[in-house]
């Protein structure tokens, strides 16, 4: 009988250990990596439409996915305005248990909460710039630590940079090839290869919008990836949509 | 002669005492009623001076007064001839005290008047000499008369004591052979229960009741895990987890939720291990619980099982185990009635523990609120104090549901009492049915044989005493005898000679007084030439003291008596010397 126990209480105690250790493997889930645009070139609708869209995306998040969220307006130089989270990987594929349940319903519960924060309608009325290169920047840095999981570049804006440098309120303000040239050249430009790269929000029907989506599709070659024209889009209803054919 | 106004012979032991007389004091030796008898007050006045002389607290032993005269032996009297001849000769000498007293007063009296004539011759005896002479003859016959009466009152007295003494001595010897008799009779039990023999086919013991120990140590473990799992929620409320084993344990609870059905048990045993002092604390509580209840029972059994008047062979060895069980039966009581009392207040207090944690809980989980108000729109600090007020609300959720489950388990509080005692009461019987003994390898007597040694003993003290008071009745009765004779043959009347010339003398102390008051010499009176002797009648002093009639058939008594003690003496009397036997004829 004693032995039994023994036996027993090794078997158990080993066996809790064994899965104690190494909590997250480096393998498993997606990494989304989300810029937020809440400047005031935006609507109110587009940004209930974008915050809808993220609400979804969270909803979707699975264990072991990794979220980041980055205000576009001051290009994630502030750690005040960018929120970096992962949840725990589960211990065998496909099962679930109740602790990693509670775990990814509280990340999600976060994730919400940092959401709403984003878009705080208030400080919408605040912001009047969008610094998307440079929010393309950190999403690249982020990418690149993102593990080898497969990466997802969602950018809920309207991808209209407006920096001091690079206007795209006109037309004709619009960098072309030459620019991008320069820049790559200059190794200005991060790269993101591998990371699919879906935009949400952007403006595809006005002549202006074809011109800033010809530029970001240049741009985006010249990262290293490849934005089709389906994941640049206006609105994305079903959150399922953000990702790219073939990952 | 004694005339009426002679005092009363001192019967008075009281006499020469402080308070009494001394011999000297005449006024008070005489009657005041005139019956030759003392008064009443006198007597007791007497006899609280002989009191008084005797028990005299607080007297000066330095004192002259009492000091005594070693030469003096009239104070050792005893029980011989002097003793019964003193106060009579005490008595003959106050007498002739008086009547020389009383010739002196006549002697003067008639000297005063001149009488009788120096030169005239008379004829017949002078009328105080003849008085003096007549008291004189009485004295001396009174003096004879109660020295032989006094002698043989003295003999009868002996005499009866001597019956008396023969008959306690034959009392004493009959008694002592009965107790021999007895004694005999209670040996001869002791002998037989010493021999007695149980039949060897009686075995003193018993067995197993629940023969098998596989199922014993199967319910004891059933036992100690119910006890177990009814007790250690109580002790995983009591004593809570830090922080750092509740993250382990949700950790292994994790890996634990992988094994499927596994799951219950193995949370279960990990939550048992990670309370490690609630589980250390529950385990010892019920572990000695059910050792109690198992040891308790097994000295009920040893308790119950024997008796020694069921096994009078192995009293001793029965009356020893009981003794040592009950003693651990009593303490296993205690013990448990310890145990469940720690555990009925323990529970009685983990509602008022867990309300205190909810309320500690609910503090901080507004303070994590606070902090999350607190942090604004910084992304980074939200998340954190989002994830603290999950973990605050969760908490305090858990405790809540702790709080609820404490206040069940205060409520039915008496009924988890009860379910210990039956649990306990299983260990108690468990220990009851699986208990064997076996005492055969005895040491004791048959338990009739105790109370005949008593027996055995008190008669042998009862013959030592019959015995001891035989030989001095015995004793006393030959002292008697030897008294006897010996006042058989004392002729008290030996001195009679001596105390008719003291008489002789009263009618010389008359005249010699009278011619020296008339300062004549009693020569020259004519009167005294007459010859003064007084005629006392012829005494035989050889005459013998009557001798008791029974006297010769006692002293044969006694001889029967002392030759059948020591008879019975040879066999009867336990341990001693055997009495010498004294020819008394």
């Amino acid at each position: 009988m004693k032995r039994i126990l023994v036996v027993v209480a090794t078997v158990v105690i080993a066996a809790g250990c064994d899965s104690a250790v190494g909590s997250e493997s480096p393998n498993t889930g997606h990494s989304y990596v989300v810029g937020v645009d809440i400047s005031g070139s935006r609507t109110k609708a587009e940004m209930d439409e974008s915050k809808k869209l993220l609400d979804g995306l969270i909803d979707r998040l699975q264990a072991g996915d990794h979220l980041t969220l980055i205000e576009v307006y001051q290009g994630g130089r502030q750690p005040a305005r960018q929120w970096t989270d992962s949840i725990r990987s589960p211990r065998k594929a496909g099962e679930l248990t109740g602790t990693e349940r509670t775990r990814i319903e509280d990340f999600k519960a976060i994730a919400r909460m940092q959401s709403s924060i984003l878009f705080d309608s208030v400080r919408t009325k605040e912001i009047q710039t969008s610094d998307i290169f440079g929010t393309l920047s950190r999403a690249a840095d982020y990418a690149k630590a993102s593990r080898k999981r497969p990466t997802t570049l969602l950018m809920l804006s309207d991808m209209m940079n407006e920096t001091p440098d690079v206007m795209m309120t006109e037309r004709q303000e619009i960098p072309g090839k030459t620019w991008i040239r320069e820049r790559a050249a200059e190794k200005r430009i991060p790269q993101l290869s591998g990371v699919c790269v879906v935009v949400a929000g952007a403006d595809v029907s006005t002549a202006r919008g074809a011109a800033i989506r010809e530029f970001w599709t240049k741009y985006f070659e010249a990262t290293g990836t490849h934005v089709s024209p389906d994941n640049y889009r206006n609105m994305i209803s079903d959150p399922a949509e953000v990702s790219c054919s073939g990952q | 002669m004694a005339n009426i106004i002679s005092p009363p012979p001192p019967t008075d032991p009281g006499i020469g005492s402080r308070f009494g007389r001394n011999g000297t004091d005449h006024s008070s030796a005489f009657s005041s009623n005139g019956d030759r008898q003392s008064t009443l007050g006198a007597r007791w006045v007497g006899r609280l001076g002989q009191f008084w002389d005797r028990y005299a607290p607080f007297r000066n032993p330095f004192s002259p007064k009492y000091r005594q005269d070693p030469l003096d032996d009239d104070r050792d009297v005893g029980n011989g001839v002097h003793a019964v001849t003193k106060k009579t000769d005490y008595w003959f000498n106050r007498e002739l005290s008086l009547i020389e007293q009383e010739a002196t007063k006549f002697a003067a009296q008639w000297a005063e008047k001149g009488l009788p004539r120096h030169d005239v011759e008379r004829v017949g005896v002078l009328e105080p000499e003849q008085v003096l002479g007549m008291k004189c003859l009485e004295l001396f016959r009174q003096w004879r008369r109660r020295v032989r009466v006094k002698m043989q009152d003295q003999i009868q007295t002996a005499t009866a004591n001597l019956n008396r003494l023969i008959g306690e001595s034959r009392s004493d010897v009959n008694a002592l052979a009965l107790t021999d008799s007895e004694r005999k009779a209670t040996s001869a039990q002791i002998d037989g229960y010493r021999q007695f023999k149980e039949p060897d086919n009686t075995r003193v013991g018993y067995d197993r009741i629940l023969k098998s120990s596989f199922g014993f140590w199967i319910f004891a473990g059933i036992l100690t895990i119910a006890e177990f799992t009814a007790n250690f929620p109580v002790f995983r409320l009591l004593l809570p987890m830090d922080s750092t084993l509740v993250q382990l344990a949700s950790t292994l609870g994790e890996a634990a939720e992988s094994h499927t059905w596994l799951a219950g048990p193995l949370v279960l045993f990990q939550d048992i291990l990670l309370h490690f002092e609630a589980f250390l604390v529950a385990l010892i509580a019920v572990v000695i619980l059910v050792l109690l209840g198992k040891t308790t029972g097994s000295s009920a059994r040893s308790i119950v099982a024997f008796r020694a008047s069921e096994s009078p062979m192995a009293a001793t060895t029965i009356r020893s185990h009981r003794r040592q069980h009950i003693v651990v039966f009593v303490a296993g009581l205690l013990g448990i009635a310890s145990v469940l009392s720690f555990m009925y207040f323990s529970r009685a207090q983990i509602a008022e523990t867990a309300q205190s944690r909810v309320r500690s809980d609910s503090v901080a989980l507004r303070q994590a609120l606070l902090d999350q108000t607190a942090a604004g729109t910084d992304l980074a600090k939200t998340a954190a104090t989002t994830q603290r007020v999950t973990d605050a609300t969760r908490t305090l959720r858990q405790h809540l549901d702790d709080a609820a489950y404490a206040s069940t388990v205060q409520r039915i509080n008496n009924a988890i009492v009860w379910l210990n005692i039956g649990l306990v009461l299983a260990a108690m019987t468990l220990g009851f049915v699986y208990k064997k003994e076996d005492l055969t390898d005895r040491q004791g007597e048959h338990p009739a044989l105790k109370p005949l040694r008593a027996k055995l003993q008190a008669l042998e003290r009862e013959a030592l005493g019959h015995a001891r008071a035989a030989r001095i009745a015995m004793s006393g009765a030959a002292a008697e005898a030897g008294r006897i004779n010996h006042l058989l043959e004392s002729h008290p009347l030996r001195d009679w000679q001596g105390k008719q010339d003291r008489l002789q003398g009263v009618i010389v102390q008359f005249r010699g007084e009278n011619g020296r008051l008339r300062g004549l010499d009693p020569a020259n009176i004519v009167a005294f030439r007459q010859p003064s002797t007084i005629v006392f009648p012829e005494v035989d002093e050889n005459e013998e003291l009557r001798r008791p009639t029974e006297f010769n058939q006692l002293l044969e008594d006694l001889d029967h008596v002392e030759a059948e003690f020591a008879r019975v003496a040879t066999f009867a009397i336990p341990t001693g010397v055997q009495p010498a036997r004294t020819r008394l004829l």
